[in-house]
């Protein structure tokens, strides 16, 4: 039956036009015998036909019935109506093209920021089982020391005991050189245990993975390395397995060419190495430089890990006390952690699609609403000519679906464009990983969500007209012609409301961006501490393998001469940590020079090798005393400068001129803070001490700056010809003018401002859009009106007015609402900000008066052309 | 028409299966047959027929083909089904039993 029932359906739909003719006929059939029979029983033929035709009855009704039977009356209908609403809408293409670009704007923008925050949610990070993947450190109670790292044998010995994980791994990074066609470059990879592999889930490109032979000791080196080294450092078409790699100087042989991995641990790991402990570092006092990750078992949980390997460790302490008491473990998960990094992000994304969504759709409310007023006529005509009221209620509803769907399919094709965009301008930037591969069903329970929402609003609003069709009388209608407004007076109100809401939106968005450029350009002008006008800076790391500490100073002196000498170079500086250069050196000393370390009792200072012309290469401020000369350099008594912070924290209330940093360490100056690890931190501790008197290499200079007289991108050339002439395997990095470095350390936050800007543009444009169209449709209806008021002696400014006020109360409510919500949604942003605060009055107030010249502006053409009504004409016309 | 009784839809369902219970038929060969058996008693319409048609066509009752008739025009007849055989004898004694109720609460009221 129930085949049968398809399969009649199916022929109806797909062969309509046979259907008719098989229907017709067979209705001819009847008839012509009906006719025969007729003049078998004696009438003449055009007798038997009349008969026959009054016997039968009309064709076309019996035809109708028989259709009706057909059982696709509903799709049929449907079909009737999606065709009628198509061309009844391309009839107003100006309204169409807003309404459908309205639309497609308001999805699209949701559903691309709502798939990059359903994505991150859901898979924070892109290892298999990420959910199980713990981070394993080592926190110890006596001293805050920095490293939450772990030593080789603590590693081997939760390997071998601990049941709660799957998978157990150590890794330590690396900065290494390798060698590159164009000199000596500086990588980053992982030294890595064997379970490392599947635990990051790294896929394989080419050649293979570790097996347990290349841990073994006495292994051939081996090396998997990552598609970027590869394609930068051989040549396309000759196969890079085989191949030998030198870095750090020792050569190893490429086994495995690894494809796009998670930013696990880190970002831009550019090669992975086997790691084999040596017999030193299995002793218990080894350093602790491991870092450790592990897949828990199903069902075991991150607290019963910690149990089981602070067990295993206490087992431990008991041999070794001195070294391990007091040490705690913890289980991170690594997912989660990545999570609470992203929240704020995450907060403000979703916020922003929502408001986007909001003010579009409350736009296209409004658009429907004013159209379907304007239709009243025409409906009531058609309802006289016998259509049903359910008829065209359905009617108006089938057209608000077809201009959402529409809608909403380009508004899925308008997100797709949007997520390449921002992957291809994301790509250098912090927020990158964000913009991992969407995956597809991501991407399509995400377009579905959009495309539900985007018909939900319509069909909201079409179902409103609708009831309002069927409770309007048509005789009114009728009455009052083509361009009058009946009834409309509820759909009036909730066309102010909408709007007002719509300038409330846009008095958030605003407020929000104004905090975020107020924090970007204090950030950028905070008192820094150093100069960024016309400086080059460059990283120089030590090379590996590691040089003499006379032969480094000796490349210092020279490097120094022979930069100095560059035209247009006026100071050369060298110094340990740039500011805002990401990397520092600390070290720790003991709370006063006299008595003896106490492990428990150490300070932490940021330290820093620099040469004498450093202070004026780099612009920093003298506050007392002096700073390095020449003098020093040569002379056996050690000298330090320390910063206004170290001197307050270290020495309170005295004179820090004189006294010791370290035994035999004289501070000679007091410089100013400057912001090193970023612009809106404060310094600590720092002190700065001439590389010639250094006794290690350890916190050497790693960054060369040059104060120029001319344009600094002009001399990047120069510098690296200087630098490669003196030593070919000396890599240099990081090219960048200071003014650069500034913008790089801000970029989160200008990405996220540019963001918020934007949107709040096309809220705004939105919102006065929103204004033009009710207020031009108000003035349109009741053109009349005005024509008979302005002819009774009424002042056209008066008669606006009136009109307008309907408008503005609504629009003025919303300006207000939208300061006071725009200090509790600021808070969302609080994170980012700097020196402003979320609820700001000024930020808020401009935002009200920004917004509210939006609306007087949209406003200000259908008011002006009320204005012009002409009494005599327009009541002439109608 | 008068003299002739209308035929409510179920009735006419029942007719035309029966009629068609000893072979395939066209539509007009349907509407005589009920015409002719029933003493000119009950004249189908052909707005109810064709549609009573139809709806039982898709029901899966009857099945239709196209043949070319005695009069050498194109015609579609139509034949029961399995299904529609079967059914055939649910609607008979369900009529009958209507039949006999209605009788029974006529008599006694």
């Amino acid at each position: 039956m129930i085949i049968s029932d398809l399969r009649i359906r199916m022929r109806a739909l797909l062969q309509r036009r046979q259907v008719e003719v098989d229907l017709n006929d067979e209705l001819q059939f009847h008839f012509q015998n009906q006719v025969d029979e007729f003049v078998k029983q004696g009438l003449s033929k055009a007798e038997a036909e009349h008969q026959a035709r009054q016997r039968f009855g009309s064709f076309d009704q019996a035809k109708e019935q028989c259709r009706d039977e057909r059982g696709i009356l509903l799709i049929d209908e449907l079909l009737r109506d999606i065709r009628f609403a198509f061309r009844s809408l391309l009839k107003t293409p100006v309204f169409l093209l807003i309404a459908i670009g309205t639309i497609a704007l308001g999805i699209g923008v949701n559903a691309a920021m709502l798939s990059v925050v359903k994505r991150v949610v859901l898979h924070p990070l892109a290892i298999p089982e990420a959910d199980r993947v713990v981070a394993v450190t080592t926190r110890s109670e006596r001293n805050i020391e920095r490293s939450p790292h772990t030593s080789a044998s603590q590693f081997l010995a939760w390997r071998d005991g601990a049941s709660s994980f799957e998978l157990l791994a150590a890794v330590t990074a690396m900065r290494a050189q390798i060698a590159g066609p164009e000199g000596a470059q500086e990588l980053h990879g992982l030294r890595i245990t064997e379970p490392f592999s599947s635990l990051a889930g790294i896929p394989c490109l080419d050649g293979r993975l570790f097996s347990s032979a290349d841990f073994e000791a006495g292994a051939p080196d081996v090396v998997v390395a990552s598609e970027r080294l590869i394609r930068e450092h051989f040549q396309s078409g000759n196969r890079a397995i085989g191949q030998l790699l030198r870095i750090d100087g020792k050569a190893y042989q490429i086994v495995g060419v690894a494809g796009r991995v998670a930013p696990f641990p880190t970002d831009g790991i550019d090669f992975w190495i086997p790691l084999r402990f040596s017999p030193a570092q299995l002793t218990v006092r080894s350093r602790r430089d491991l870092e450790v990750f592990g897949r828990l078992r199903p069902q075991h949980t991150p607290a019963q890990a910690e149990a089981e390997l602070n067990g295993i460790t206490k087992q431990l302490e008991v041999d070794y006390p001195e070294w391990l008491k007091g040490r705690t473990v913890q289980a991170t998960p690594v997912a989660a952690a990545l999570l609470e990094e992203y929240r704020d992000t995450l907060i403000v994304l979703s916020g922003l699609a929502l408001l986007t969504l909001f003010t579009c759709c409350a736009n296209v409310a409004n658009l429907l609403m004013a159209r379907g007023m304007r239709r009243s006529h025409e409906i009531a005509v058609r309802a006289s000519l016998g259509a049903s009221r359910w008829r065209l209620a359905r009617q108006l509803l089938t057209e608000s679906c077809c201009l959402a769907f529409v809608g909403g399919i380009l508004g899925i094709a308008v997100a797709w464009c949007l997520l390449r965009l921002a992957d291809h301008a994301l790509a250098d930037s912090p927020f990158r990983s964000l913009m991992e591969p969407l995956d597809w069903s991501t991407g399509v329970s995400v377009a579905l969500f959009s495309l539900a929402l985007s018909i939900a609003i319509p069909l909201l609003v079409g179902i409103a007209l609708a009831l309002e069709t069927l409770r309007s009388s048509s005789a009114i209608s009728l009455r009052h012609g083509p361009s009058a407004n009946p009834s409309g007076h509820a759909s009036n109100s909730l066309s102010g409301v909408l709007i007002g809401m719509e300038l409330a939106v846009s008095v958030v968005l605003i407020a929000g961006a104004a905090l975020l450029i107020q924090s970007y350009f204090k950030l950028l002008h905070v008192d820094r501490g150093y100069a960024a006008e016309n400086i080059l800076s460059a990283r120089i790391p030590t090379p590996n393998p590691r040089p003499s500490l006379e032969g480094r100073k000796a490349f210092f002196q020279d490097l120094e001469q022979r930069l100095g000498a560059i035209p247009g170079v006026t100071n050369v500086g060298l110094v340990t940590g740039l500011p805002l250069g990401g990397l520092t050196a600390s070290v720790s000393l003991p709370a006063s020079a006299d008595e003896p370390v106490d492990p428990g009792n150490l300070r932490w200072a940021t330290v820093n090798a620099v040469n004498v012309d450093y202070l004026r290469a780099m612009g920093l401020r003298l506050v007392a005393e002096r700073w390095f000369e020449d003098e020093d350099t040569g002379s056996a008594a050690k000298v330090a400068v320390v910063n206004e912070t170290m001197a307050r924290e270290f020495w309170p209330g005295k004179d820090p001129i004189g006294m010791e940093i370290q035994p035999g360490v004289r501070i000679i100056g007091i410089v100013g803070d400057v912001r090193q690890e970023a612009l809106h931190a404060e310094q600590g501790p720092a002190f700065y001490a001439l590389y010639h008197q250094r006794e290690t290499l350890a916190a050497a200079p790693q960054f060369v700056v040059l104060r120029t007289s001319v344009d600094p991108h002009s001399l990047i050339g120069s510098l690296r010809r200087t630098v490669s002439a003196l030593d070919r395997s000396q890599p240099i990095a990081d090219i960048r003018t200071m003014e650069q470095v500034l913008i790089r350390s801000v970029a989160q936050l200008r990405i996220l401002s540019a963001l918020v800007i934007g949107i709040a543009a096309v809220a705004t444009v939105l919102a006065m859009a929103g204004v033009y169209g009710t207020l031009s449709y108000l003035v349109g209806s009741k053109v009349r009106d005005i024509a008979i008021r302005l002819c009774l002696g009424a002042r056209a400014r008066d008669v606006l007015a009136s009109i307008a006020a309907g408008l503005m109360i609504p629009a003025a409510g919303g300006v207000l609402a939208g300061m006071f919500l725009s200090s509790a949604a600021s808070t969302a942003l609080s994170s980012w900000l700097y020196a402003v605060q979320p609820g700001d009055f000024t930020s808020t107030l401009a935002a009200a008066v920004l917004a509210s010249l939006a609306a007087v502006l949209g406003g200000s053409i259908p008011a002006i052309r009320s204005l012009r009504v002409d009494p005599a004409t327009t009541l002439r016309s109608d | 028409m008068s003299g002739h009784i209308d035929l409510p839809q179920g009735t006419l369902d029942l007719l035309i299966l029966r009629s068609l219970q000893l072979g395939a038929l066209h539509g007009w060969a349907i509407s005589q047959r009920i015409q002719q058996v029933s003493s000119d008693v009950l004249q189908v319409p052909q707005g109810s027929l064709y549609p009573a048609l139809h709806r039982l066509e898709r029901k899966g009752w009857i099945k239709s083909s196209w043949g070319v008739s005695d009069n050498n025009r194109r015609a579609r007849y139509y034949e029961l089904t399995k299904t529609g055989t079967r059914q055939l004898v649910v609607e008979a004694d369900n009529w009958q039993r209507l039949i006999a109720a209605v009788a029974q609460v006529l008599e006694n009221g």
